[in-house]
């Protein structure tokens, strides 16, 4: 290669850099832009944006799909005379959650939050959870919790979040999309329902002692925040949410972590929902990880019940 | 490692820039260690197989150069390539073959217990071994001078833009570079960066985008109707192209910036008006391999049976590379649906050239569009044998085709990206078709249009690119 073309390589390269440098700048404050228009026309559907930066709900339930399809926000608003939202999400787990409720905490203090959980809640993530986490993206440059957790998927992260187009990847067209249609799945308070039910089947035998380990950094992590609600004066609620499936988990590692984390900080932990004969039922399930709308009627109604005594 | 993991974006500029200050001579070693570096990334110990195929390979085609008997030189060639084949047949089909034997002798009422290896399939193994036996058989024809360095011939084998996924390269065409080792010069380097460029976004944007709508519908066979399995079936054939097509043009351009001009391996494919042209445009590498080494030399041996004889080697070939890309029924299957394809088509060429030619036909742009949906509905057909992952799955598909209809899945937002960025590809390569020296972007003569294609084909890479995902589909082969 001759100095020519080096020095024509170093020139073009530099200006094409700064090129691309303004353009991702502008890029970015279009997808804001886009992003506060969908959330203003569909609140439900942006639930990571709305948990970010508009609930100021009482009580607020946070967990992944299971909690999105269980936790019917209007039944908890009307017995317990509080406010009520769902900030459950499909496919998000432990760090996504925790970025979330800290994010609420950042804002506001609620009264309760009701965290759906499973008894291997502490375990290692995967690549899928890793990779879910994405969905922080838009906060990493405002949020600490948000960073930190994306800061876990990779060693390289920290370069890539130096683009905004990157930040935002695969957000452009679920913007465009709520800003245009409103999303009917969900019922007001952020509660989706599911209809159908499973076939009369026999229950499934999950072998949770086959499953990951406790994750270490998860429940320094989950201490961190427990004690920042308890410092806010936010009650926290761990709740059980039922499946359709049977399995030995009282002595797991993740599990008794969690209980031991829950005595620590005074955090409540209902677990006798999780194996309720009334709920164990087919007919409540729409498939073997999510409760339907009947399950989910019933289920919080039962809850309900407990919340009362324990608050 | 692959392309489409950082570490490569970090690794690879530091390899251009290290190739150009290392002294010409060195070149061919620097190459050879960031190759072995590259590729040991991602399965360490399999490097010894690489050494020991670039060790079999060198000393048979060394013998078979040195001997000055026919005979000597014949039964080089044969050990050649059975030593360079053993790997591949090991790790590859052993457990195929394995298990059908103890299937057979279960369902007769036998049981031997035979032996259970379940191995990790060495990245690359059937490319860089259809690599090393090709030259075996090249230098044998004395179509090649053989190669006395021996870090030629490890470089030819482990070249990293080509070791895990082909292009399948020929030594005709990989040595007298290797000989030369130029610098990259201004051009290269600017060609090299948009074919890469235009390759991740053929991978990123498209392939992997469709790849999530094709591997929910795909993985779930049991809850999806007719209607969206084929859907799903001809989104497919989408997804490869812009899998494979897009990691080849990857690898192009990797090695045009360090000067290496490497051969193309898709042409357009979804313009083809027969499956004979078809096969002309798709995986070129290895068709053009198995044309030279397999269908020519069995379609001479059985030229006396005619047309029977094209017939026959055509099945054979095709068979032969059902079974390359993956040790399972659903391959062979595959295969052999390729063969009947190119077979009724042989069969049927004069009728087909004097019924065209008697009305015209030839020009005519319907007529060509028929033809290519035609090429295309056969070939989606066939790849839900290569979809699946076993017989009866692929017949549940078929059926569900043909007998349950419904609504069709939809995935709004996966599919918005997905069909956004099939469109532009299509259009790009509808313009290369039939308009190739219109509306250029990369290639135009104004630097606004090109910068601004750069930073747009950057900029849907970035936001609509799965930049997540995991690997590219011919790694499995």
């Amino acid at each position: 290669m001759t100095k020519s073309d080096m020095k024509k390589i170093l020139i073009k390269g530099l200006l094409f850099v700064a090129l691309f440098f303004i353009v991702d700048r502008v890029s970015g404050y279009v997808f804001y832009f886009l992003e506060h228009k969908a959330l203003q026309h569909s609140p439900n559907g942006m639930i990571t944006e709305y948990t970010m930066e508009e609930v100021d709900s009482d009580v607020i339930i946070m967990g992944a799909s299971d909690a999105l399809h269980s936790y019917v926000s209007s039944i908890i608003e009307d017995s317990l005379g509080m406010s009520t939202y769902n900030c459950g999400k499909d496919g998000m787990r432990f760090y996504y959650q925790n970025a979330m409720v800290n994010g609420i905490l950042d804002r506001y203090s609620p009264k309760l939050i009701i965290w759906s959980v499973s008894p291997v809640f502490l375990s290692a993530p995967s690549q899928e959870d890793r990779d879910a986490i994405s969905d922080l993206n838009p906060w990493y440059r405002t949020n600490e919790f948000c960073r930190n957790a994306i800061l876990m998927k990779s060693e390289f992260e920290y370069i890539k979040m130096m683009s905004y187009l990157y930040a935002f990847n695969s957000r452009l067209y679920a913007y465009l999309y709520k800003c245009v249609m409103p999303d009917y799945s969900y019922q007001p308070g952020g509660y989706a329902p599911v209809y159908g039910n499973l076939p009369d089947s026999k229950m499934e035998v999950r072998d949770y002692y086959d499953e990951d380990g406790l994750d270490e950094k998860s429940s320094k992590v989950l201490l961190s925040t427990l004690k920042r609600c308890r410092d806010a004066g936010t009650d926290v609620a761990f709740v059980l949410t039922p499946r359709y499936e049977s399995g030995e988990y009282e002595s797991i590692s993740q599990y008794t972590e969690l209980i031991d984390i829950c005595e620590e900080y005074d955090a409540e932990i209902i677990t006798d929902l999780f194996r309720d004969k009334d709920l164990l039922k087919p007919c409540y399930f729409k498939d073997a990880a999510h409760v339907n709308h009947d399950g989910a009627v019933l289920f919080t109604e039962k809850l309900v019940g407990e919340l009362k005594a324990l608050f | 490692m692959t392309f489409t993991s950082f570490n490569f974006l970090i690794f690879f500029p530091v390899v251009v820039i290290l190739y150009n200050i290392v002294p010409a001579k060195w070149r061919i070693w620097f190459l050879l260690v960031a190759s072995y570096f590259f590729y040991m990334n991602l399965q360490p110990v399999y490097a010894l197989l690489l050494v020991a195929v670039t060790g079999f390979t060198y000393f048979s085609t060394r013998s078979i150069d040195m001997s000055d008997k026919e005979k000597t030189k014949k039964r080089m060639m044969r050990w050649g390539i059975i030593l360079v084949l053993l790997p591949l047949l090991f790790f590859k089909y052993f457990a195929f073959i394995n298990n059908a034997i103890s299937d057979a002798l279960v369902s007769s009422g036998l049981s031997l217990g035979l032996p259970k290896i379940e191995l990790l399939l060495p990245v690359g193994i059937s490319f860089y071994t259809f690599m090393a036996i090709g030259y075996i058989i090249d230098v044998y024809n004395e179509e090649v001078e053989c190669e006395k360095n021996i870090a030629s011939v490890g470089l030819f084998l482990s070249f990293f833009p080509l070791v895990l996924s082909g292009p399948i390269e020929r030594a005709g065409n990989m040595f007298p570079q290797f000989a030369k080792m130029q610098s990259s010069k201004y051009s290269d380097l600017v060609k090299g960066a948009k074919l890469m460029m235009w390759g991740y976004f053929m991978k990123l944007c498209v392939a992997d985008r469709l790849g999530i709508y094709v591997d929910a519908v795909f993985n779930n066979i049991a809850n999806h109707n007719g209607t969206t399995l084929a859907f799903a079936s001809v989104l497919y054939p989408f997804q490869v192209y812009a899998d494979l097509g897009g990691y080849s043009l990857i690898a192009m351009g990797v090695a045009r910036c360090l000067g290496f001009a490497v051969i193309p391996n898709f042409r357009r494919p979804f313009f083809a008006t027969s499956m004979s042209e078809f096969w002309r445009r798709w995986h070129m590498s290895l068709i053009q391999w198995l044309t030279d080494y397999i269908y020519t030399p069995l379609s001479f041996i059985l030229r006396g049976w005619k047309i029977w004889g094209i017939v026959a080697a055509l099945m054979l070939t095709f068979l032969i590379s059902g079974i390359w890309h993956g040790a399972a029924l659903t391959f062979i299957v595959w295969g052999l649906v390729q063969g009947v394809y190119l077979s009724i088509e042989a069969m049927m060429q004069g009728k087909r050239s004097k019924f065209e030619k008697k009305h015209g036909l030839g020009e005519k742009w319907w007529y060509k569009l028929v033809c290519c949906i035609v090429v295309f509905v056969l070939f989606a057909f066939s790849q839900i044998f290569g979809r699946c992952a076993n017989l009866q799955d692929a017949s549940d598909v078929i059926g569900k085709i043909f007998m349950q209809h419904g609504p069709l899945f939809l995935d709004v937002t996966t599919l918005g990206y997905a069909l956004t960025c099939l469109a532009i590809l299509f259009i790009i390569d509808f313009r290369d078709e039939f308009l190739p020296n219109r509306f250029r972007l990369f290639e135009s003569r104004y630097i606004v249009v090109r910068w601004l294609s750069y930073v747009a084909v950057i900029m849907l890479i970035l936001s609509f690119g799965v930049l997540d995902s995991g690997q590219f589909i011919y790694f499995q082969f």
